[in-house]
């Protein structure tokens, strides 16, 4: 069987570079035929992969295929996993649209913690399995496998994005403990709280500012997102252990904002950090993929060398300043609950001083 | 007689209540210690935000000993004298009761208080960065009902026979030593767990106790 497919993966090869010789071809043709040439091997790969899963297939396993995606469960917990897998590549299409269909390389694994069968063997052909718990609800199982199935389509995305927002798993935006949903409150402290000149502008209601603290504008990041006291400050949190530029850091922190600015450049990261963390700039995404609808991810990809912000509001379908206004509302919103008791908590606390008092009058003492 | 009750309370209590309020007004003026660097240098924000974290678990603390202390001494002389004074007035029970539980409760208004005039002190001496706020009063509120819950909780058992007293503790000992026995066994059952849960969480009697407590927040 294997040979076969070996030898057919040989003839479309020669098939294809035969219908490529027989006329001149720019540069921009030969690369598009040698890339039909490399998607189609990796899918004569994967298919030899799914056909050696022999210690799998041993087993009483069922294959789950519901759209691209394609789920291998012991029998004993398919009829339980199905609806997790249903669930999970709904969202998968209505979050990365077309690209979802980049799952069916990756046939996931589920290994249930108390299945009938035991564990799977280990294959060296397929991802290592993903771990469901004892009781799973839907949406617990859902979340696993699209943590085990995200990173297929995003590992194919270009370098730019990725470096912004290195894991939008599809659950975290889209799942019902979406970002979106539930905006954790930690995001609202670290708008109030941040030190960075632009982070601290943006809490007070300058959408430029947001933008710069997102790192999504900016022609010039170092010079942009950052001041001279943020400068001296980021070089003393990220790069004081840089290698063979100690004298520079020295004269960095003594205040010299052009060593601080030389010390940013020579770091191995492309641009810095961004002054707001991964978590705010994955709401600013999520917001935007939402607000987009299903093609939303395609648009986002579609113009990869052009600036971030130009990118997320052709995602969103609407003014990047519209967006970050949304994104800084919702995270204003997200106020986190201070020592402010809620009145129901007062109210709570008062009733259960004079329960307590009259349980008192109940005592057996003097019956 | 409320007055006389009160009065005698006072006299009791007085000892513990002077140390219960010095506690009360130095906690937020310790906590606030270095807060106004903060103001000064956005950079430590942060750190100043984690001290008074640090910080906020003592303010649950010391409302829980107020209310242990004044609830244990409201019953102490009782105790001691075979409730005979008691029995000897010429009041029903239930009021003799309300009258004691009364007394206890406004002697809980001068700890509230100190620490409300500790806060605000500790408020006006503090410059504050713009996107933190200062919540003296609320955090005195809070401090004042979390003391009346741990007051009503220790009165209530205080004021049963020490049977009734050994009852409880064994029953809290039992559920603790069944969670050990099939924790042993293999059982995956969290009940005590789940009964701190349900006491710390609406509408559970120790909801005030939980959450940030923080004089300065954002």
């Amino acid at each position: 069987m294997c040979d076969r497919l070996r030898r057919a993966a040989m003839i479309a090869s020669l098939l294809l570079g035969a219908t490529g010789t027989g006329q001149a071809q720019t540069v921009a043709e030969f690369r598009q035929r040698l890339d039909a040439l490399s998607r189609l091997s990796r899918r004569i790969s994967d298919t030899l992969a799914v056909l050696r899963r022999s210690p799998v297939r041993a087993l009483p396993v069922d294959t789950i295929r519901i759209g691209a995606l394609v789920v291998v469960a012991a029998h004993s917990v398919s009829d339980h996993a199905r609806p997790g897998v249903d669930s999970a590549w709904s969202m998968l299409s209505r979050l990365y649209g077309a690209r979802a269909g980049a799952v069916e390389r990756t046939p996931i694994t589920l290994q249930y913690a108390d299945q009938k069968e035991g564990e799977l063997p280990a294959d060296e052909f397929r991802e290592p399995p993903v771990w469901i718990p004892r009781h799973a609800s839907v949406n617990e199982v859902a979340a696993r496998i699209l943590a085990g199935a995200s990173p297929a389509i995003y590992r194919s995305v270009d370098p730019q994005l990725q470096e912004w927002v290195p894991h939008p798993y599809a659950f975290t935006i889209r799942g019902s403990t979406s970002i979106r949903d539930s905006i954790p409150s930690g995001l609202f402290a670290e708008l109030a709280t941040s030190p960075w000149r632009s982070t601290r502008e943006c809490f007070d209601g300058r959408l430029d500012a947001c933008r710069r603290a997102l790192g999504i504008s900016g022609k010039d990041p170092v010079l942009d997102w950052f001041d001279a006291a943020d400068r001296r400050h980021y070089a003393e949190n990220h790069l004081k252990s840089l290698p063979a530029s100690q004298s520079r850091y020295a004269t960095c922190r003594s205040g010299d904002d052009a060593a601080c600015i030389a010390l940013m450049r020579l770091a191995p990261r492309p641009r810095p950090e961004p002054p707001l963390g991964v978590t705010t700039r994955l709401l600013l995404l999520a917001l935007a993929l939402d607000a987009g609808g299903r093609s939303a991810f395609d648009r986002l990809l579609d113009r990869p060398t052009d600036p971030l912000d130009a990118r997320l509001a052709a995602a969103a379908g609407m003014p990047v300043d519209s967006l970050i206004g949304r994104w800084r509302a919702r995270v204003i919103a997200a106020h986190p609950k201070t020592v402010a008791a809620d009145e129901r908590a007062a109210w709570g606390a008062v009733a259960w001083g004079v329960l307590f008092a009259l349980m008192a009058l109940r005592s057996t003492r003097w019956r | 007689m409320f007055k006389q009750i009160l009065y005698t309370q006072w006299k009791w209590t007085r000892l513990p209540l002077l140390v219960l309020l010095l506690a009360a007004f130095a906690l937020p003026v310790f906590s606030a210690r270095g807060a106004s660097a903060a103001g000064r240098d956005n950079w430590l924000i942060e750190q100043m935000l984690s001290s008074l974290q640090s910080w906020g678990l003592v303010y649950p603390l010391l409302a829980g000993t107020v209310g242990l202390i004044l609830a244990r001494s409201t019953w102490s002389a009782d105790h001691a004298g075979k409730h005979i004074y008691a029995l000897s007035l010429p009041v029903p029970r239930w009021n003799y009761v309300l009258m004691r539980f009364g007394a206890g409760a406004t002697l809980l208004v001068a700890p509230v208080l100190a620490l409300w005039v500790g806060a605000l002190v500790a408020t006006v001496a503090t410059t504050l960065p713009p996107s933190l706020q200062a919540y003296p009063t609320i955090l005195a509120l809070r401090f004042g009902l979390a003391a009346f819950v741990a007051y009503g909780v220790i009165f209530a058992i205080s004021a049963g026979t020490n049977k009734t007293a050994g009852y409880i503790l064994a029953g809290l000992g039992a559920v603790l030593l069944a969670q050990l026995f099939l924790d042993a066994l293999g059982f995956e059952t969290l009940f005590v767990q789940s009964l701190l849960v349900k006491l710390v969480l609406w509408p559970g009697p120790f909801e005030i106790f939980t959450g940030r407590w923080m004089l300065f927040d954002v």
